[in-house]
């Protein structure tokens, strides 16, 4: 079993129809960052991670639609195989949803974020995905799309159903992130905790957005990543925020609410108990500095 | 459509095109250094964390160990082979590398060099944070750090200076 054969498609409904065709599946390909090295696994065995075995690459990293940056509809919309290096440096971005911003550069290397997209590093599911705690910090939505029926949006919280499994349908692909514009600028903070401060998978990547009314909380968002099998909302922390004076203290006694949504494991990169603690300061801090960033 | 069964692929590397086939999963860096002799990238993790096969892709820094060579189609490639003067003088960067003794083993320092230049040209006065951050995804397992970031900020120096740059007195002595 090999890979065969090598497609680029010119526009996203010929490379729908390419994914649609039948026969074995086709290897959806952006910037290969995460395929690449998983592809040379598949050359002993044959098969990737999820059990596909691919016989074309379908590389979608030159389609014009599926690329940039743009408002839309009251959205920021994102195509999915813009890179990491654009979306850090790009100045709505930087503006409008600066944890997304902070998040991609926080991804691997600058080598590393001129291919890496952000629509890959949503689809490979990660766990320690550093853009995705962002994007759910960000209430954002992906629209996914396929060969029959019109294009489908979905909130990024659904997106992620299992350890490295999304809600795409065989035949769908993701082709834009999009994130409300309404209320932005917002006070938000993403957080990475690594092993070194240079090209390193996250022990815990973590973001927030807290809007205020006067000091009190009238929104907060939060989203985690590499703490549980699929990068998480801490909905009970949210809750506990709001209508909330928030203080140093508050944020404490509300960050502990995130192991109601954490499931942290043992790994080559740290203990199910560090993440936790980690998971839980994080927290805290963030709250607490985007707190004094809005205004309280 | 672009579909390559036979993936007969346009490459110009330092200027020279090349006509390939390759198969569709062949990476860049096995292609320059096994097809056109180009070893000066090199093979380092194969995962693209070591930044040893850095080459620059029409004018952009990528990671040749997971780049498909197909992918890279009428692309225009650099490699370390590619950046000494016409004349055969070696890049200001090049030389301050070698007045610094920024080079332990060497494995790193193609990627490094090329790594340094890019950074230059966006920022010609980097400080020293800005160097550091730049060089994060290129590993030097000799730990000379100190020394690149040296040869980086003398290069900056003196290719700020548009004159010297092109001075004939550029080609010294390694110290």
């Amino acid at each position: 079993m090999k890979l065969e054969s090598y497609v680029r498609p010119a526009g996203l409904e010929e490379a729908l129809a390419v994914l649609a065709a039948p026969g074995p599946k086709a290897l959806v390909f952006a910037g290969g960052t995460d395929l690449v090295p998983m592809m040379r696994k598949m050359r002993m065995n044959g098969t990737l991670l999820n059990g596909d075995s691919p016989r074309v690459i379908l590389d979608l990293s030159k389609l014009d639609e599926l690329c940039g940056i743009r408002k839309a509809g009251g959205m920021l919309e994102i195509g999915a195989a813009t890179t990491m290096g654009v979306i850090a440096a790009d100045p709505s971005v930087k503006k409008l949803v600066p944890v997304l911003a902070a998040a991609a550069a926080s991804v691997g290397s600058p080598l590393v974020r001129n291919r890496a997209t952000l629509g890959g590093n949503l689809v490979t599911a990660s766990p320690s995905a550093d853009t995705a705690p962002a994007l759910l910090a960000a209430g954002a939505v992906v629209r996914l799309a396929g060969a029959e029926g019109g294009p489908r949006e979905l909130p990024l919280s659904e997106f992620f159903v299992a350890y490295r499994k999304t809600a795409l349908q065989p035949g769908e692909i993701v082709t834009h992130v999009l994130v409300p514009l309404a209320g932005r600028p917002v006070a938000g903070r993403f957080e990475k905790v690594g092993l070194r401060n240079a090209d390193a998978i996250s022990v815990v990547c973590a973001a927030c957005e807290i809007e205020l009314e006067g000091s009190t909380c009238r929104a907060a968002r939060i989203g985690l990543g590499a703490v549980a099998a699929v990068p998480v909302r801490a909905l009970a922390v949210e809750a506990a925020l709001l209508g909330r004076e928030i203080t140093a203290d508050v944020a404490a006694e509300c960050a502990r609410l995130v192991h109601e949504h954490i499931s942290p494991i043992d790994d080559v990169r740290a203990s199910a108990q560090y993440r936790g603690w980690v998971a839980e300061a994080v927290v805290a801090r963030m709250i607490t500095d985007t707190a004094r960033e809005a205004g309280a | 459509m672009l579909t390559s069964c036979t993936n007969a692929i346009i490459l110009t590397v330092n200027g020279d095109e090349h006509m390939l086939v390759v198969e569709p999963n062949e990476l860049l860096i096995n292609v320059l250094r096994n097809e056109l002799g180009l070893t000066g990238s090199k093979y380092g993790c194969g995962t693209g964390q070591c930044g040893a096969c850095t080459v620059l892709i029409d004018g952009e820094p990528a990671l040749a160990c997971v780049t498909l060579a197909v992918a890279c189609d009428g692309k225009e490639i650099v490699t370390i082979e590619g950046i000494a003067r016409p004349d055969g003088g070696l890049h200001p960067i090049q030389e301050e590398f070698l007045g610094e003794n920024a080079v332990q083993c060497g494995f790193c320092t193609p990627g490094m060099i090329l790594m340094a230049g890019d950074l230059l040209k966006r920022n010609p006065h980097p400080t020293e944070p800005e160097i550091r951050h730049h060089i994060k995804g290129n590993i030097c397992r000799c730990t000379g750090y100190n020394g690149i970031v040296r040869a980086i900020q003398h290069a900056a120096a003196r290719m700020a200076e548009p004159a010297a740059a092109d001075g004939p007195d550029l080609v010294k002595e390694a110290r």
